[in-house]
């Protein structure tokens, strides 16, 4: 069957057609990633029972290290750290956030790295910590890279390993799978950590506010949910702000439909709703319980419809009736609302927790914990994925290879979800992620509540790479201690970062030929080279200008671009502020003047302000090149203006100083006007 | 020469009337943005909002053009109920609803009338079938006419909406290539990330037709609708998301503004903000969606087999991506007497649209007393003296109803002749005119009225063919005979006529209505609605009883002869009444005079007999009446005066100024529209028909209506929505709660336009009254005298834009 499928569908066809193939299918990944948001997002307005917390340290070299912990029932535990390269500059604008280290993320055993070879070993087991280098997940400074580095491997398995037969496809299919369902796993905890550290709209808490601006969390959040995606790291800087409110915004409607939907049939079926943190409107998570009194008064025969609920019929279960398990005792008063314990008069009710669901999924509860039935998940996605690894890794059937079986694979996979049905792996991973988090740091149930829904998180682990629950915040402890041994060392993180930096440089020396070549030279040396260039005052300063440059250009672009005049959609003295400070550079660098001109010109065009528009004039001038001068005369040939404009207009043309200029009775000198 | 000189005889006067045009000032051009479900008190919170990033208000735009340059109505609602098809019927026409949901059933053939489905719109103009939306057929048959058909179809600029005037394709054709072609490959790449979102598309490309409108002169009508805000607000509670729905409006608003200040006729265009109604949504309580479809397929809600304009969970069938759905059959397991039996004979229809409330049709009483006798009649295993005395109870029945329903049968057929008549006649008149179109004659829309004719003719035949079957069925019925030796061998489906809910039904029939054969299966709909209770209740502030209050129509006759017994005397006659119950004891009757007065009555244990007769007590002042006026502290009248003041007759606009501040703001106004008796006219385009046919076919569209009304409309709590389609936890609308009836109005103008700058206007205003502004500040000839506006024009805004019209005219003197 593989040879006949690989002998149809793949040797015969041609590298051309075969690389069609892939951007086909590479298309189709687009498509899906479309629709369907492959990362955990939470939202601040669900605020969950978790506590978490920024820290900021000091690194060697003008740089902070900023670390998230969440509390946890023994202590508080690091969840991860995103190096903060200030270039020890006070202004936010000369910062950028690099490298990422999660703690929970453990480099997988030899033991592990056999067993992942294979979709039927997968006993989650608990790790020691190294004493290596810790590995940075990823470097938010180069999304790009990792997009390139992930298309590289995929294009790798389809025409390097596939073809070899399923003594090589099947096992590193497996393992490349096990490896990166780890790591959207960890990085999807880690958001749900950083975002209650952070901010997701709403005012933002103090320490998170002291740790870094917003606008660098809401990078360091949307950057780390797209790093789940095949082409997250396309998405431009700008464009952060607009994707992550969509990832969120959609989430938020995951949510709240979701909890509508499980109220609702728990209700039909005469079950309580009880979400598992009370504070939010929409939870993430829901528990479903049943009444002992209610299974004691009803028929066996009472009719119960699984839809959407995906458990066992309770009125049926004798396990109930006799149930030992975990079990509350919840209180009601006369008017069958819920009273605290020890309320006078009130009715007291044995309460089993049937299932936890999180609400997370699209469109509809995903089931993740079933108190009467521990392997019922295990088992459904153990199944999926040993059909996965014989249709995929052992007949090579794979979407690119078998269009009728990606065809028939995608109509039936799209009849399933139509019909509600959970088939989004990418999905069920973030959603299982979050559980984990709140099972492992949140505080709104007790410890007996917890303790069993870890043993059945734990039975469900199909991941080889996977640590039990209980285990994990020991080990991240471990791991912040190694990362901070590292960090003290002087060919440490100090050394790195400045290595870092070094890459940076190339980008501001070099032309597009020369950065090419270099990197052409990183590619065939396997990543053992990289041209980096010298660190020292004069081009850190260099760098700390280039960074506040395209900073600046990048707000002045934004103010330009949200309306037809910027004078009614920004407070006309904030522009004036980002026009002084261009100027302020522009005078340092040419760098950017083609960018800095047209943008100017747009500013002026777009506001009927004296003052902003002076400010312009100004920094057109201050730029003393052709483009500036070039840049004042179009806005003297079409643009009407008043006769102190004019006069600035024409200095800023002939390459003057407007600041020289002969003004009318205007808003006073043109120096104080531009210049706050 | 000869020539030249007819040139300038010709020329001259036109030139002349530009002229006096341009002098004369005042407004040439109306701008309309007509933003669905957009809420008053969040465009305000908003606007007043600084917005951290940029240093201004959230929404600067709406600001800059509405707060800085415009005027605002303070109190502008939706009047009647919260919901789009009836709300946008008001604003576009400025005449009293004649729609009353998103979707209506006609009794009689279940035909739908579906206003919200742009699919078989778009799939029948392409056919040729049709040329306007639903809600527009329904409005020109009933010879109500639109605002923007006092414009030649060549000076008009419509958008995609629910009152369309016939379809641009250009517009669809243009809009994906130009989603392509505006944004660059990585921008598409991105894109792919954060989703494509080719709906914009459409959006973007309606913009720019806008801004090309604008440019021409000749253009004084344009519009631009979105739905956007409303889809937001029903799906996600989130503030931000809601927050970012209105930041497009306001960057629409924006671009809009900018657009009209560059335009030719700049000073004198008016640019106008309207939505129809609010969106009941509170930051942080979600909005619990109770599906009345389940209650009515169980055995508490009697069984009954379900219609519904969309499949429930329409996102988890395959069926529910067809888009021409209209109409959908939920049968119940439950049934006592017509198991299996669903798709045939379905029993209650409900609109649940707009989710706080839903429109329900029971199938008529009696009819379904018939048809489980005549079941049993028929079933070979019934006992002879069963048979015996189910043949005599049929009969009863039959006996009962066979005047009042063989007249009407008479009167219907007689319409439908007439209608028949008249199609043959208008059939002849197509045929006559062979006219060719030319595509500049399509341009000029002049193809339009006949096909407009065309397609009204096709409807009207199969309107014909439907309303002959009931009538068939309804004969055959009302000719069974008690001598009938072969009774017992009755086709059942040959006299009860299938998919058909029969005659309306009675208060005693909504009280005792028959869910099966036997007596114990009665189900009194008020009490059984009112009683449904939840047993989770995980928002404290959302209560555990889905249903706030229910309103029937009652009739005026014997309401007041049981008023004048139970010492609550009408006072004076009155036309129209309706009785909100919100439990036992929990009764008001509203009433409607003559003149329009208004009065409030609390009632208690109101019934109605089988014979017809209504019996009431007089009700006590207590908290937690219908439209909780009494204890409502922003009502505008003195606790001491209260009782007496709302037992006391007033006028409408008493009413609206009293209580439109009120948590139910002009539900005591909207409960009357909703259930207003319909007065057709004859469709403005067919004024040639006369004499008899004239009254019957006048007769014939004022039953169409009729048929459409609900026996009950039921009211969910606040907080409680109804949607079955999917979930709606955002927010709803629907009620006539304040947050969901409180809407917007701003206008702005050019120069000479006279819109007063920074104004408020603080006086309450409904729907009626946005067209008749616009048509006096447009000095557009009033209309018809036979037809007048009933609502008030905003003199507000009048007086200043005349005063300011004199002082342009001085001045250019």
């Amino acid at each position: 069957m593989d040879r006949i499928a690989a002998g149809i569908w793949g040797t015969r066809l041609s590298f051309f057609a075969r690389f069609v193939g892939a951007a086909v299918l590479v298309a189709s990944q687009l498509a899906l990633a479309s629709t369907q948001p492959a990362v955990h997002v939470t939202s601040r307005g669900a605020a969950a029972a978790v506590t978490c917390w920024p820290e900021v340290a000091p690194v060697t070299g003008g740089a902070e290290l900023v670390t998230v912990f969440c509390q946890a029932q023994d202590g508080p535990m690091p969840m991860m750290s995103v190096l903060r390269d200030t270039l020890d500059n006070p202004d936010p604008a000369a910062a950028r956030l690099g490298k990422v280290w999660i703690y929970g993320h453990a480099r997988p055993g030899l033991l592990q790295r056999i067993e992942a070879l294979s979709p039927l070993l997968f006993k989650s087991r608990s790790r020691q910590s190294g004493d290596g280098t810790p590995a940075p997940v990823l470097d938010l400074s180069t999304p790009l890279h990792q997009t390139w580095r992930r298309v590289a491997g995929m294009v790798t398995q389809v025409e390097v390993l596939d073809p070899r037969g399923a003594l090589i496809r099947a096992p590193t299919r497996s393992y490349r799978g096990s490896a990166s369902t780890y790591t959207g796993m960890k990085t999807t905890e880690a958001l749900a950590a950083l975002q209650q550290a952070g901010v997701a709209g709403g005012p933002m808490p103090d320490a998170a506010a002291g740790a870094m601006p917003e606008d660098e969390w809401l990078e360091f959040q949307a950057r780390l949910a797209l790093s789940a995606r095949l082409l997250g790291g396309v998405i431009r800087d700008a464009r952060l702000p607009e994707a992550w409110t969509a990832m969120a915004a959609q989430l938020e409607l995951h949510r709240e439909h979701n909890w509508d939907l499980l109220r609702q049939r728990a209700e039909q079926e005469g079950l309580y709703f009880e979400a598992l943190d009370s504070r939010g409107p929409a939870p993430s998570q829901a528990v479903l319980w049943v009444s002992q009194q209610d299974l004691a008064a009803s028929s066996p025969n009472r009719p119960f419809n699984p839809s959407f609920l995906r458990i066992g019929n309770p009125w049926r279960d004798n396990r109930l009736k006799e149930w030992k398990g975990y079990h509350e005792t919840w209180y009601w008063n006369a008017a069958g609302e819920r009273e605290a314990e020890g309320s006078q008069a009130a009715r007291a009710e044995t309460m089993i927790p049937l299932a936890i669901y999180s609400l997370d999924y699209d469109r509809v509860p995903l089931l993740l914990v079933d108190f009467r039935d521990g392997s019922r998940i295990s088992r459904r996605e153990a199944a999926g994925r040993i059909s996965e690894y014989v249709a995929t890794g052992v007949f090579g059937l794979t979407g690119m290879t078998n269009w009728p079986y990606l065809a028939g694979h995608a109509t039936l996979q799209w009849y399933r979800a139509r019909h509600g049905a959970a088939t989004d792996e990418a999905q069920r991973l973030n959603a299982y992620a979050g559980l984990r988090l709140e099972l492992l740091a949140g505080s709104g149930f007790s410890e007996e509540f917890r303790q069993a829904a870890i043993a059945r998180m734990d039975q469900m682990s199909l991941n080889p790479f996977e640590m039990p629950l209980s285990s994990e915040a020991a080990f991240a402890r471990a791991e912040y201690a190694r990362f901070l041994r590292y960090a003290q060392r002087p060919d440490g993180l100090a050394a790195d970062l400045q290595r870092e930096r070094g890459r940076e440089m190339v980008a501001l020396l070099h032309g597009r030929r020369a950065r090419s070549f270099f990197t052409a030279g990183s590619i065939l040396t396997a990543s053992l080279w990289h041209h980096r260039e010298p660190v020292n005052d004069v081009t850190l300063s260099e760098l700390v200008l280039d960074r506040r440059m395209q900073a600046t250009l990048d707000e002045l672009r934004h103010m330009v671009n949200s309306s037809p005049t910027i004078d009614v959609a920004y407070d006309p003295s904030r522009v004036r502020d980002r026009l002084a400070a261009l100027t302020e550079m522009v005078g340092r660098s040419s760098r950017y003047d083609k960018e800095v001109a047209g943008l100017v010109e747009n500013v002026y065009r777009r506001s009927a302000g004296e003052g902003t528009r002076l400010s312009c004039l100004l920094c057109l001038a201050r730029m003393n090149s052709a483009e500036g001068r070039l840049a004042a005369a179009r806005l003297i040939e079409r643009e009407p203006m008043s006769l102190t404009l004019r006069a600035a207009a024409n200095a800023c043309s002939h390459g003057d100083d407007p600041g020289a200029a002969p003004t009318r009775p205007g808003p006073g000198p043109l120096t104080a006007t531009a210049g706050r | 020469m000869k020539r030249a000189g007819f040139m300038r005889a010709a020329v001259l006067p036109l030139v002349l009337m530009a002229l006096a045009a341009t002098l004369e000032g005042g407004v040439r051009r109306v701008v309309i943005l007509k933003i669905d479900g957009l809420p008053w008190a969040l465009v305000e919170r908003l606007v007043r909002e600084q917005n951290p990033r940029s240093g201004v208000s959230q929404l600067p735009w709406m600001q800059e053009v509405f707060w800085r340059h415009g005027t605002r109505l303070l109190n502008f609602y939706v009047r009647g109920i919260s919901l789009s098809a009836p709300s946008w019927s008001m604003l576009d026409s400025g005449h009293n609803q004649r729609l009353h949901g998103n979707a209506e059933f006609d009794r009689y053939t279940m035909r739908i009338y579906d206003y919200l489905n742009f699919f078989p719109f778009f799939f029948d103009y392409a056919l040729g079938r049709r040329v306007d939306m639903p809600a527009v057929d329904v409005l020109d048959e009933d010879g109500t006419p639109l605002f923007i058909d006092r414009f030649p179809y060549r000076d008009r600029f419509q958008s995609y909406q629910l009152y369309l005037r016939g379809n641009r394709w250009s517009r669809l054709g243009r809009a994906l290539p130009q989603h392509f072609s505006l944004r660059g490959p990585r921008r598409l790449l991105e894109d792919s990330q954060t989703g494509i979102e080719l709906g914009s598309s459409v959006f973007e490309q309606t913009e720019k037709e806008l801004k090309e409108g604008l440019a021409d002169p000749k253009v004084r009508y344009l519009d631009f609708f979105s739905g956007e805000y409303d889809h937001a607000g029903h799906l996600v509670n989130s503030t931000e998301a809601q927050r970012l729905a209105l930041h497009e409006i306001d960057a629409l608003t924006g671009r809009v503004w900018t657009a009209i200040e560059k335009s030719p006729l700049a000073s004198e265009t008016l640019l106008v903000m309207v939505s129809d109604h609010g969106m009941n949504s509170t930051p942080g309580i979600l909005s619990q969606g109770f599906s009345l479809v389940d209650w009515f397929n169980s055995a508490d809600g009697g069984g009954q087999h379900v219609v519904t304009d969309r499949h429930p969970l329409t996102e988890y069938k395959i069926k529910g991506l067809n888009p021409f759905v209209s109409e959908v059959v939920t049968a119940s397991g439950a049934s006592r007497y017509l198991a299996g039996q669903g798709q045939d004979y379905p029993t209650v229809v409900l609109d649940l649209d707009g989710n706080e409330r839903a429109a329900i049709q029971f199938r008529n009483n009696d009819l379904n007393q018939l048809h489980m006798l005549l079941k049993q009649i028929v079933a070979p295993e019934t006992a002879p003296d069963v048979r015996r005395a189910a043949r005599r109870q049929l009969f009863d029945i039959l006996d009962r109803r066979r005047e009042s329903w063989s007249g009407n049968a008479a009167r219907f057929e007689e319409e439908i002749e007439a209608l028949h008549r008249e199609i043959l006649r208008q059939q002849q008149a197509l045929a006559q005119d062979r006219r060719a179109y030319s595509p500049a004659d399509k341009q000029l829309g002049l193809d339009q009225p006949a096909r407009r004719l065309a397609s009204h003719l096709r409807a009207w035949k199969q309107e014909e063919k439907a309303d002959r079957e009931y009538l068939r069925s309804l004969r055959a019925l009302l000719a069974l005979s008690p001598d009938d030796p072969n009774l017992d061998k009755v086709r059942i489906a040959s006299v009860i006529p299938k998919h058909s809910l029969g005659e309306p039904n009675t208060l005693y029939d909504l009280r005792n209505y028959a869910v099966g054969p036997t007596p114990a299966d009665r189900v009194d709909y008020f009490q059984a609605l009112r009683s449904i209770t939840v047993r989770n209740r995980p928002q404290a502030e959302v209560g555990t009883e889905p249903v706030d209050f229910i309103a029937v129509s009652l009739p005026p006759g014997p309401l007041a002869e049981v008023l004048d017994q139970a010492g609550s005397p009408a006072g004076r006659d009155f036309e129209q009444a309706v009785w909100l119950y919100a439990g036992e004891g929990r009764e008001a009757v509203v009433l409607r005079s003559a003149g329009g007065d208004i009065r409030y009555l609390p009632a208690a244990d109101l019934r109605q007999d089988s014979s017809g007769r209504i019996h009431l007590r007089p009700g006590e002042w207590r908290a937690g009446l219908p439209l909780e006026l009494w204890e409502d502290p922003a009502l505008a009248i003195g606790p001491a005066q209260r009782s007496a003041w709302l037992l006391d007759w007033h006028s409408e606009t008493e009413w609206f100024r009293a209580a439109c501040g009120t948590r139910y703001s002009n539900g005591i106004i909207g409960i009357f529209e909703q259930f207003q008796e319909p007065a057709a006219r004859l469709p403005l385009w067919d004024a040639s028909v006369t004499g008899r046919d004239r009254t019957l076919l006048l007769r014939l569209e004022q039953r169409r209506r009729m048929l459409t009304q609900p026996d009950m409309l039921v009211f969910a709590a606040d907080h409680w929505n109804f949607n079955v389609r999917g979930f709606n936890p955002g927010g709803n609308h629907g009620s006539f709660l304040q947050i969901s009836t409180h809407s917007v109005l701003m206008m702005a103008g050019g120069k000479d336009t006279g819109i007063p700058e920074g104004a408020t206007i603080e006086t309450p205003y409904d729907s009626l009254s946005l067209v008749p502004t616009l048509v006096r500040l447009m000095e557009l000839p009033p209309g018809p005298e036979d037809f007048p506006y009933p609502g008030p024009p905003i003199h507000e805004v009048l007086d200043t834009a005349k005063a300011s019209a004199g002082g342009a005219a001085g001045r250019s003197k």
